[in-house]
């Protein structure tokens, strides 16, 4: 694999704000890769993209696209000139041209006729092939936000940005379009960087996530990496409940409530927690428990577990589980 | 609550929309284009003179033109008042394309001619027409119509043993009577002017002080104002210039021509120093490019015709003695002026501001 | 760290923030011209604050007090009500309401200035009655009261508009949920809607006090020296144009902090709810004698402000027409469209130049200097015009310095429609910019960012997106430049080159001279052109929100 666009050290501050918002940020970001960025509002994930679509100067490091350097100390190469293309949060579709001339907009020092297949060719692929007359505001949600990463596709850039390109629509709705969209950008092979604040897309579209906080990477790795190993409890808590487990080293690591199973007689890594509360959530049993060895989890908080619904629990006041 | 827009007016000013083409190019370019050719045309120089003045009589245009068929010489005008024509002239340096300066007063002459502004210019033809004491002995500038100050009455309230002097306006008698516009005003200044040279500053201030207490309402309005409150009964006196009795008497107006015939003048200060006069009158711009032009618009101003126009036309006096004045003016009869040198007008005019503020005439 | 600044400028400078920031500072350089007199002392300062200083700031106090106090009675009721309920003539008074802005104070005081003589016999039998004090106190507060009436009547609009849009976009959830906890529609508008518009009510009220103290006909002519009059007071009467620029300075120091105040409270309120979730507020059908009171309430501002001037001039202009529009007069006219239309267009697209570059570079040190070179606005326009006189006649020094011909100097500036073009921009660049500030910033949001990730380059960006896009608001700040500059008088006074008459010079002159029917002409044609400019914008309004 070859890096598409590589971050070096890119820092960035707003005038009045108290942190960075971008503090020397360093990754790549490998040809064909779908990326996930996410974290936190306010973490610095819109200014990460939007400083690699040119549309904020860094004020140090350096980013190049491939072999061409795009910032440094003395170059800056702006938006237009960068072949990065970006997905605005609400489309930014214009509302004064139809999705035809919005599809072409970005179609420069070609013949009509060549415009004219490419945008029908585009809006086939978008499913607007009957709608190329419509304007912006005579379109669903779901369509203008299929148009935009259409218009974003159309002059064919080597990396694809998007900025919560789903967030303003209704859950059933949202799965639907995800499905799509990532279909399309696979079938472009292009490089893409997705920002999210649901880890739900991020878990499954992305090759590779990293989350940000305070403009800062605080783990990078896949899905499965943030799922089952998050660095800290606030990656940790990106992707839903997690409970921190003390090790032995004095070092912390997480577990999800449903990484859990009752713990065989012969189990040594066994842990003994004693069941505070019980809940039944219909296919599982929610259990709120303490482990009786408080050095395991040094805050005052319980553990949430799940164990099937068909556990036979008796009255037992303890039980031994397995922490996967 | 969302108030997005500074500029008010920008309330209007929100989304996009779609309307037609803004304007069309054609026009756009014509406009321009004038533009342009509006600039040149003042750079083209025919045999032509740039006035800058006080003056805003319709009559005064008459006039030029009049002046321009004799002589050929186009004159343009500049119209603002006279402290402003004068920055203008201190701003414009050398490069200004004035020629002459035209005042309604001589205090302004003589503070253009302070800040080197004017030129002395021989003209034998303006010393025999203007009387040395309406003109500077320099020959920087030349009165061109005389302006007497007066006390305009109510004849039916106000007692002719009542009316001398401005010195007596002072006097408690005349407490809640008395009428006259703004200490701003340069004839007021002017007043103030001659008392101070005649009596010195402290009286003037108690002077100034006591007539302020004596005026029925604070000064405001111009001197047609005055007239119109005494014709009306709200005053009983007033100080006023004498022609703008004359341009009442003689206006479109029937109300106003009322008013005029009603009140009575009175011509203060005929036992001593004479009634304060001041002149409009004219000086030759220092920068100007067209001096011989702008010394024949001068002497044709002095000229017997053109003198003649001013006691028909604005009730003005001429300066020449030679012409006869109007009707309306021998009615009001004839008058001694003071003899105070105009120029110390101007001298004293700083002065004169200064006390009207201290007096709380506003 | 100077080093930094210094590296920091020069990646800002490039064509377009070099272009704008050349542009910004040859602006301010009249500005700057009369800034640098405020440090000095005057000879007659000392003079001033013993004197009358005192009455200049206290006249200026009272009457804007009682202008802004007047206004708000005339502006508020009547927003609310065209907001809020439905009765006769409402969708009428909508618009009609922002007519007198159409009117300039001057103009007013030539119409309003017959009452005071009216008011006479009335004065004399108080005299004849009460005594001597009863009726100077009872000439004061007529006076006064007049004054402040008239004006309030044309300026009301200021506040009336940033109201209006402003209880338009508060959400009828909030209203209607007040409603359903028992309040009465009385106590909704006391207790919520008012509050809540606090901001856009000040903003308003402060250009209505800005409109107060830059204004130098109608308090002449009613005798109320305010510090505008005391600047020429000081300058020409005292010969002291040190202590006079200190007064303007004043002034500025004021309004400064008239629009900073403004600019903080609008950033608060852009942190409040978006609009977009709002549903205008649903108008409640009002009979019999509310429907009429609301009908008056709203009648009575306009009828002050627009149509009993509109009216007066009316009358005055069927009487005199032929005497004053003759061919001269033709020529002035076209004179005067001509200048307005011309210089309302370079103003326009200087605005658009500059306010697309502070976008398109949001560096401080850009924003700063456009910023100051916008606040030829809040001084009074003769100060600007000395200003502009000022550094007009340096640049013409060294010009002919450089181009001196054997006919002498060549291609002057001063006394030119340049000149009197280019004072219009120093004052009103903020009337254009303004809008077209706030045009980019919320109609054209991330659209000229989308369209530069598309690889289109900002100035073709400028074309195809902004530009486009922001028709309406161009047309409208075209218009409303086109009317300021129509109605301008003092700067216009000082500047004009030789022969050159606007309306509004004209109308002053036949007013000087006391033909006050005549020159209701020229102010009917002023009157007419800014209603006509500012149906013209409302329309716009109308088909933006159907």
């Amino acid at each position: 694999m070859t890096a598409a666009l590589a971050f070096s050290k890119l820092s960035k501050s707003y005038p009045k704000a108290k942190t960075p918002a971008l503090h020397e940020i360093s990754f790549t970001l490998q040809q064909g890769e779908i990326l996930a960025l996410i974290g936190e509002s306010g973490s610095g994930k819109s200014t990460l993209l939007r400083t690699a679509a040119g549309l904020e100067k860094p004020d140090s490091g350096e980013l190049s696209l491939g072999s061409q350097t795009l910032v440094s100390q003395s170059v800056f190469v702006p938006p237009e000139k960068r072949s990065i293309g970006l997905v605005f949060q609400d489309g930014a579709l214009f509302p004064h041209l139809n999705a035809f001339d919005n599809l072409i907009y970005g179609l420069q020092g070609k013949t009509t006729k060549e415009k004219r297949d490419a945008a029908r060719q585009l809006l086939e692929l978008v499913g607007l092939a009957d709608k190329s007359k419509r304007f912006p505001h005579e379109l669903s949600g779901g369509e203008r936000q299929r148009l935009a990463v259409g218009r974003t596709l159309a002059p064919r850039p080597k990396v694809i940005l998007l900025d919560e390109p789903f967030g303003s629509l209704d859950p059933a709705l949202r799965r639907k379009l995800r499905q799509e969209v990532i279909d399309l950008l696979h079938r472009f092979q292009t490089s893409v960087i997705l920002v999210t604040h649901d880890p739900e897309d991020a878990l499954s579209v992305a090759d590779r996530i990293i989350a940000l906080r305070s403009g800062c990477i605080e783990q990078t790795g896949t899905p499965a990496d943030f799922y089952n190993r998050p660095a800290n409890a606030y990656c940790a808590e990106l992707f839903g409940p997690a409970n921190e487990l003390r090790l032995e080293s004095g070092d912390a690591r997480w577990f999800r409530p449903e990484r859990v199973k009752l713990a065989d007689e012969s189990d040594n890594a066994a842990i003994s927690v004693e069941i505070a509360r019980v809940r039944n959530k219909g296919r599982h049993l929610e259990l709120q428990v303490r482990p009786a060895n408080s050095k395991l989890s040094p805050t005052s908080r319980l553990w949430t577990i799940e164990l099937p619904t068909k556990t036979l629990l008796d009255d037992r006041k303890t039980i031994r589980i397995h922490v996967d | 609550m969302s108030c997005e827009h500074s500029h008010i007016k920008s309330v209007y000013l929100t989304k996009a929309n779609d309307l037609a083409n803004i304007t069309k190019m054609k026009l756009f370019s014509k406009i321009v284009l004038a533009a342009i050719l509006a600039n040149l045309a003042t750079l083209v120089s025919g045999d032509e003179i740039t006035l800058y003045s006080h003056r805003h009589y319709d009559s005064d245009r008459d006039l030029y033109a009049a002046f321009t068929k004799k002589s050929g010489i186009k004159v343009n005008v500049v119209k603002a008042s006279a402290d402003e024509l004068i920055e203008r002239l201190k701003a414009e340096g050398e490069n200004s394309k004035a020629d002459i300066l035209m005042t309604v007063d001589a205090g302004r002459l003589q503070r253009a001619k302070a800040a080197g502004l004017l030129q002395s210019i021989e003209s034998k033809v303006l010393k025999d027409r203007i009387p040395a004491s309406y003109r500077d002995p320099e020959n920087q500038w030349f009165g061109l119509s005389v302006r007497a100050r007066v006390i305009v009455y109510a004849a039916d309230r106000v007692k002719p043993s009542e009316l001398s002097t401005y010195e007596n306006l002072a006097s408690p008698s005349w407490r809640g009577r008395l009428l006259a516009r703004s200490s701003s005003n340069i004839y007021n200044q002017s007043i103030m002017a001659s008392i101070i040279a005649q009596h010195g500053v402290n009286d003037a201030r108690d002077w100034a002080a006591a007539v302020r207490g004596n005026m029925a309402r604070p000064p405001q309005g111009n001197d047609r104002d005055q007239i119109r409150a005494v014709a009306a009964g709200l005053g009983d006196a007033a100080l006023v210039n004498t022609y703008y009795v004359g341009l009442l008497i003689n206006s479109s107006n029937a109300k106003d021509r009322e008013i005029g015939n009603s009140v009575s003048l009175f011509f203060p200060n005929q036992k001593d120093r004479g009634t304060p006069v001041n002149v409009s009158g004219a000086g030759i711009a220092k920068a100007s490019k067209n001096p011989e032009g702008a010394i024949k618009f001068l002497e044709f101003l002095a000229s017997k015709e053109a003198q003649s126009t001013f006691p028909q036309a604005t009730y003005e006096y001429p300066v020449s003695t030679d012409v006869p004045w109007s009707n309306l003016q021998k009615t009001w009869g004839e008058f001694k002026p003071d003899t105070l040198n105009l120029g110390m007008l101007g001298e004293l005019n700083e002065a004169a501001a200064t006390v009207f503020n201290e007096s709380g005439w506003e | 760290m100077l080093a930094k600044l210094k590296r920091n400028f020069k990646q800002e400078l490039d064509p377009w923030s070099g272009s704008t920031l050349f542009l910004a500072l040859i602006i301010l350089a009249p500005l700057l011209t009369v800034a640098i007199g405020l440090g000095d002392t005057g000879p007659k300062w000392e003079h001033l604050k013993s004197t009358v200083l005192f009455g200049y700031v206290s006249n200026t106090i009272i009457l804007s007090l009682s202008v802004v106090i007047l206004a708000t009675l005339f502006a508020v009721p009547s927003a609310w009500l065209v907001t809020a309920y439905e009765f006769p003539g409402r969708g009428l008074f909508s618009w009609a309401l922002a007519l007198p802005l159409a009117i300039p104070t001057y103009v007013a005081a030539f119409v309003y200035y017959q009452f005071p003589e009216a008011a006479i016999p009335l004065l004399v039998y108080i005299r004849s009655a009460w005594g001597i004090d009863a009726f100077q106190t009872a000439e004061t507060l007529l006076r006064y009261g007049l004054l402040a009436t008239f004006m309030a009547a044309v300026l009301y609009p200021y506040i009336y508009l940033s109201a209006r849009a402003s209880f338009s976009q508060q959400r009828r959830q909030v209203i209607e949920a007040a409603q359903t906890l028992g309040r009465s529609p009385r106590s909704v508008f006391l207790s919520i809607a008012l509050p809540l518009s606090r901001p856009a009510l000040a903003a308003g009220i402060g250009l209505v006090v800005m409109e107060v103290i830059n204004d130098y006909g109608a308090v002449h002519f009613f005798g109320v020296p305010t510090l505008t009059e005391g600047i020429f007071r000081t300058w020409f009467g005292l010969a002291d144009r040190s202590s006079a620029l200190r007064l303007a300075g004043f002034i500025m120091v004021v309004v400064f902090a008239i629009l900073l105040l403004e600019k903080t409270t609008r950033g608060r309120a852009r942190f409040a709810e978006p609009s977009n979730s709002a549903l205008p507020i649903r108008r409640r059908r009002l009979k019999g004698l509310p429907a009429l009171a609301s009908s008056m309430t709203c009648l009575i501002p306009l009828t002050l402000g627009f149509l009993f001037p509109a009216a007066q001039l009316l009358i005055w202009t069927s009487q005199t027409f032929s005497r004053v529009f003759r061919a001269d007069f033709i020529h002035h006219l076209l004179n005067s469209l001509l200048l307005a239309f011309a210089t309302a267009l370079v103003l326009t697209a200087l605005s658009l130049l500059i306010a697309y570059t502070v976008k398109l570079r949001p560096g401080k040190w850009l924003r700063g200097i456009v910023g100051i070179s916008a606040l030829g606005y809040s001084i009074p326009g003769a100060v600007v015009a000395v200003g502009v006189m000022v550094s007009l006649g340096n640049v013409d020094r060294l010009n002919a310095s450089w181009l001196k011909t054997e006919d002498g100097p060549k291609l002057l500036l001063s006394g030119t429609l340049t000149a009197i073009g280019f004072a219009y921009i120093v004052r009103f660049l903020a009337v254009s910019l303004q809008p077209l500030q706030s045009g980019l910033r919320r109609v054209c949001g991330s659209l000229d960012e989308a369209s530069r990730t598309l690889g289109v380059g900002p100035a073709k960006t400028l074309c195809k997106i902004n530009i486009p896009l922001l028709k309406g608001t161009l047309i409208a700040a075209f218009t409303l430049v086109f009317v300021d500059i129509l109605k301008e008088l003092p700067l216009t006074m000082i500047l004009r080159p030789a022969n050159f008459e606007t309306m509004a010079t004209t109308a002053f002159s036949l007013a000087k001279e006391g033909r006050i029917r005549e020159c209701a002409v020229p102010s009917f044609i002023i009157l007419i052109t800014g209603a006509i400019g500012l149906g013209l914008i409302n329309r716009f309004l109308k088909i933006e929100s159907p």
